[in-house]
């Protein structure tokens, strides 16, 4: 039995799913150590998650937005999600690529349900209307090697 | 995790007579284009053209007259109002309104006026909430509460608005005068705030108190809306006039018709199911206020302009099915978008266009070409239709 559970770590098909209580919270491209406060601003609850890949934090807003960041083995946030009634406070949640976000070329065509930046260094694309939306952001380069785009969730 | 095959039948409803009031495909070449727009007190003109800032695709614009309540001179004719089953509410720009021209503003208990940081995917408009009588074709709402996008009275946007997004204050950041949100809900559920001595803080106004859907607020067809459009061709159209009208089965020019299949939404998010190529997408919507058809098909080439791109025009199914399991498939092209831009520099209806949506947000948006030929039912949470009570679709 525990031999083949820790045979199932290392395989990295097993999830550890914890709950804590104690904020450890990054915005895209930081690090665990240097933010707890996304947490904290958006006083949500936290829920973690362990792969062999990566670990991803979520956040459940009291507005009922669901936030995850993906954070690689070597501690930096490299792909957030966030889906909800609600859209997050992004400057917390993209951390520095916020300004790359705001900065974007407005899209050819105005559209005010979608809309999807797609550069070297952030791919982010954000969908919706009032009381459901949605959106995802990560850095290529910030990827880690084992890691799909697909798992980005 | 959502890959499930569908089950669901394939009805696919090709052939449907475009008969009064009745939903058609916008597959068939003889869509529902080709009836006379329907007049009435309940109905206003829908026109699709470039738009002020002209560069809108399949973007529907109506005109609103707004008055300070109570009176019929203090008033003021918006044109190019961008009308958007995905909101709700009336919001105008400013800019499109003359300086002189002023409507009361909302206040709370202390007096201080409320502001509203209304939040779209594509980013963050700020400005004070007004009170005003709206009419629209023949239909007026009085005293009802709608949002001056970009006021000069509060031109400071708080950091906890501007974090959000991109701001979004002006008639060529916005892409239009306004925006007329005629969803299937009433209120908003914006972030609210006042701001006494230049210092905003969040609120919690009132129902009442919030930006509301005006159709709801009309003393007569306040159920829901028809949005009704005429077919264009598979090369798109440089001009387009519709209808928007008011009511669901309260006059003889809005009957349900052949639009007999209702399909409920949820009653937090609006959202039903769509499944397309065997996975079910169940944050899916119908969206006047979406300039294309938006889904995930990784094997569709994407162009520069973010839009699909296919060697040549696809023709595929997708089937819309409501929470109440309601369900019918629903045929529409694909076309290469740069080809429909070159092709017709003119163009600004396209009911082909289409554009990725990524795969984890688990929706597809039929956007405004889906209207094109096909005559869009919303009906509002709450209030009740020959069809059945709010919030649904029909088409």
């Amino acid at each position: 039995m525990k031999s083949n559970r820790s045979g199932r770590w290392a395989l990295g098909a097993a999830l550890l799913i914890q709950a804590l209580s104690v904020p450890a919270f990054a915005a895209l491209g930081g690090g665990l150590n240097s933010v707890e406060d996304d947490q904290l601003k958006m006083q949500g609850t936290l829920r973690t998650t362990v792969s062999a890949a990566f670990t991803v934090h979520e956040i459940q807003t009291p507005a009922g937005t669901r936030v995850r960041e993906y954070v690689a083995p070597t501690g930096v946030v490299f792909a957030v999600v966030w889906r909800g009634p609600k859209v997050p406070d992004l400057k917390q949640t993209l951390g520095t690529y916020f300004k790359d976000f705001t900065d974007a070329p407005r899209p050819a065509h105005p559209n005010h349900a979608h809309f999807a930046i797609t550069q070297p260094n952030l791919v982010l694309q954000q969908s919706g209307h009032m009381r459901a939306y949605f959106g995802r952001a990560y850095d290529p380069h910030l990827l880690p090697q084992d890691v799909a785009v697909t798992d980005i969730k | 995790m959502r890959r499930f095959i569908a089950l669901v039948p394939f009805p696919v409803i090709l052939l449907l007579a475009a008969c009064g009031g009745g939903g058609s495909s916008d597959l068939s070449t003889g869509g529902g284009g080709t009836n006379p727009p329907p007049s009435g007190s309940n109905v206003a003109t829908l026109t699709i053209d470039a738009g002020p800032s002209q560069n809108s695709v399949n973007t529907a614009f109506v005109s609103v007259t707004v008055c300070s309540p109570g009176s019929t001179t203090n008033c003021q004719t918006i044109d190019h109002i961008e009308v958007d089953t995905g909101s709700y509410g009336l919001r105008l720009i400013s800019a499109a309104l003359p300086s002189a021209f002023a409507l009361p503003p909302e206040t709370d208990a202390s007096g201080d006026t409320i502001v509203e940081c209304t939040v779209f995917a594509d980013g963050v408009s700020w400005g004070p909430v007004n009170t005003a009588d709206v009419t629209i074709g023949g239909e007026t709402a009085s005293s009802v509460p709608i949002q001056i996008i970009g006021s000069s009275d509060f031109s400071t946007v708080p950091s906890s608005c501007s974090d959000r997004g991109m701001t979004e204050d002006t008639v060529s950041t916005f892409g239009a005068n306004g925006i007329l949100g005629v969803g299937a809900f009433v209120q908003d559920d914006g972030f609210y705030y006042t701001c006494p001595s230049g210092v905003c803080s969040q609120i919690e106004p009132s129902l009442a108190q919030e930006v509301a859907n005006p159709v709801a607020l009309f003393a007569t067809d306040n159920n829901g809306v028809i949005v009704e459009l005429p077919s264009v061709s598979a090369t798109g159209s440089a001009s387009v006039t519709g209808a928007l009208v008011f009511g669901i089965g309260t006059e003889s020019n809005n009957s349900l018709g052949t639009a007999t299949t209702i399909y409920t939404l949820d009653p937090e998010t609006g959202n039903l199911s769509i499944t397309f190529n065997g996975t079910i997408y169940s944050s899916s919507f119908l969206d006047s206020g979406s300039n294309a058809n938006y889904f995930v098909d990784s094997s569709i080439p994407v162009c520069a302009s973010g839009f699909f791109c296919p060697s040549s025009t696809m023709a595929l199914t997708a089937t819309v099915t409501g929470i109440n399991n309601a369900s019918n498939s629903v045929g529409f092209n694909v076309a290469n978008a740069d080809d429909l831009f070159s092709a017709n520099t003119t163009g600004i209806a396209f009911n082909n266009l289409a554009a990725p949506e990524q795969p984890d947000n688990d929706a597809f948006d039929f956007g405004l070409p889906f209207f094109l030929g096909t005559y869009v039912y919303t009906a509002i949470a709450g209030q009740s239709t020959p069809g059945g009570t709010g919030p649904y679709v029909a088409f």
